[in-house]
């Protein structure tokens, strides 16, 4: 494959798999209750996971080594062991919803009840987990994740007010029926979508699996930088058709058919199909990255063998954690658990434990022995640190947030 | 083991705090509260199903997700019904809110089952019933701001 086209692939992957059932729940949600009063809160957690997500990459080329692996050499058991479990529990949570969204896409072309499809979806996860080869997971899901573009065209075809928009997006203000505490729980919920941590696990654990070497930091960049904001933009657009079809009709949104209701409304089938299709796409990628992330941070922490190019006989134990988080986040849903709502506790609690994810990243980007000359530059550590700061603020509001807005109700 | 004590009745207080947004109602203002939320969802569901069906007597959905739709709004609309009458109205005042609230819950509820049965027979739903219903819990959610 050409360089030309292996980075427009990248790039194109990176938009697709950029968004996720959390992307898709809080944009929309926000989108319906807030109208684009919350817009900044997605510049802001892409300018975050751009930051972050080139450093991951960087550390993984430089050092051959992914994060989490780092992370308990660097900052020793006991810290990455409470950084173990706090991942590995909202990966978790995120695998379950993201098992969920891919039942409820096909329901939607089925007509029958989710939960029936959920032991074929988790099935058929771990299939394409164990014999699709990595390249073809990351360019065939993020690729055809492009479908939720379909936003963008039903936002054009709305002919909204632009100027109006703008003014909104620029200008917040809290609706009349919200209170301050809803605003700020709906903002860390979005910016906890825009920065979950499994993304980070997941670029940086890819990165050593396909060999990254310092001569891929060109490609890592352009994927980040061109990619993410993009897949940003596409969050926004998710958001805005919201505010234009959801929001004028007083719907708050609690389920996932109702995130693309309003581009039936303007679009037609076809444009349903799409918006199905990209959601299906999107979110069962997600689900073969979390349940990938999944054995990555445990075997990583444990120091198995670990790998997807790995062959099982030689890495049993990490395929043995990602079948059992298959298996268990089907149970979990097969309980009758609400998806929405374990989507939003995922990515709130996301959030919560963004710290825990960032900072030993961070850490380590700095550490000349890992980075030779590669380590952060001045302007990047004062936005890293900058973001730090946001991120711990965020940590501490997160829980008392969650409970005096009942979880956004 | 107080030590666990404490985390274990943090983590409840917090699980208890978080999953049931409607707790109990002590004054008919909280209760009010409680209703107008309550109203507020419940018009949601129904404009959800009134958008939907209108999308798909229009040509612009297609059946098996309209009915998705409609039964996820039909399953919330029960639910919404169900917990706000397990709420102990306060006074003799909420009594008579509780009596106004059910009749709109109900009258919701009938319309949105109505448009499940008529888009699972592939039949032209009625959502003349819908915009009624629709209507009905926005004049209320503006008497009662």
């Amino acid at each position: 494959m050409s360089r030309f086209l292996k980075i427009f692939l990248g790039v194109l992957t990176a938009i697709g798999g950029f968004v996720d059932i959390g992307d898709l729940v809080a944009n929309a949600e926000t989108g319906a209750r807030f109208g684009l009063g919350l817009a900044w809160v997605v510049l802001v957690g892409v300018v975050g996971i751009v930051v972050y997500a080139e450093m991951a990459g960087r550390v993984a080329a430089s050092s051959g080594r992914p994060v989490f692996d780092l992370v308990r050499e660097r900052l020793g058991p006991r810290v990455a062991l409470v950084n173990l479990l706090a991942s590995f529990f909202i990966n978790f949570l995120t695998l379950a919803a993201e098992l969920a969204g891919v039942a409820i896409a096909l329901s939607l072309l089925a007509g029958v009840s989710y939960v029936l499809l959920v032991p074929a979806v988790a099935f058929l996860v771990w299939v394409v987990v164990w014999r699709m080869s990595f390249g073809a997971i990351e360019h065939v899901f993020g690729i055809m994740g492009l479908a939720l573009l379909v936003f963008v065209v039903a936002l054009v075809h709305l002919s909204p007010d632009w100027t109006s928009m703008l003014h909104e997006a620029t200008h917040p203000a809290l609706p009349t029926e919200e209170t301050p505490f809803t605003y700020a729980f709906f903002a860390i919920a979005l910016f906890g979508a825009a920065m979950t941590p499994y993304e980070v696990f997941f670029f940086s654990s890819g990165a050593v699996e396909e060999g990254w070497t310092r001569r891929d930091l060109a490609t890592n960049r352009l994927n980040v930088y061109v990619g993410f904001p993009l897949g940003g933009l596409l969050s926004l657009a998710i958001m805005a058709v919201a505010s234009q079809v959801l929001r004028p009709a007083g719907i708050s949104v609690g389920t996932l058919p109702q995130v693309v209701l309003p581009v039936a409304v303007v679009l037609g089938k076809v444009g349903l199909a799409v918006a199905i299709l990209g959601v299906f796409a999107a979110t069962f990628g997600a689900a073969i990255e979390t349940g990938l992330s999944a054995g990555y941070t445990v075997a990583q922490y444990l120091g198995w063998q670990w790998g997807k190019f790995v062959r099982p006989r030689d890495a049993p134990r990490f395929h043995l954690v990602v079948l059992v988080s298959i298996v268990l986040g089907a149970l979990f849903l097969l309980s009758g658990i609400d998806p929405i709502m374990v989507t939003e506790y995922s990515i709130v609690l996301s959030a919560a434990a963004l710290p825990l994810t960032y900072f030993p990243i961070l850490v380590i980007a700095n550490d000349p022995e890992y980075m030779g000359t590669l380590t952060n530059g001045k302007v990047l550590n004062a936005i890293a640190m900058t973001y730090l700061c946001i991120l711990t603020i965020v940590a501490v509001a997160t829980v008392p947030l969650m409970i005096i807005t009942k979880g956004g109700a | 083991m107080r030590r666990t004590v404490v985390l274990v009745a943090l983590a409840v207080a917090f699980v208890v705090g978080c999953a049931h947004p409607v707790g109990p109602a002590r004054t008919f203002g909280a209760y009010e509260g409680k209703a107008r939320t309550t109203v507020s969802s419940a018009r949601s569901n129904v404009e959800t199903v009134r958008l939907a069906v209108d999308a798909l007597a229009r040509g612009n959905s297609f059946g098996p997700y309209t009915a998705v739709v409609v039964s996820d709004a039909e399953d919330a609309l029960g639910g919404l019904q169900g917990t706000f009458g397990s709420i102990q109205p306060p006074d003799r005042r909420a009594d008579a809110l509780r009596r106004e609230v059910d009749d709109l819950l109900g009258d919701a509820l009938d319309g949105v089952s109505a448009a499940r049965i008529a888009v699972r027979r592939s039949e032209r739903p009625d959502t003349a019933a819908l915009v009624e219903s629709a209507s009905a819990l926005a004049q209320w959610l503006a008497a009662h701001p």
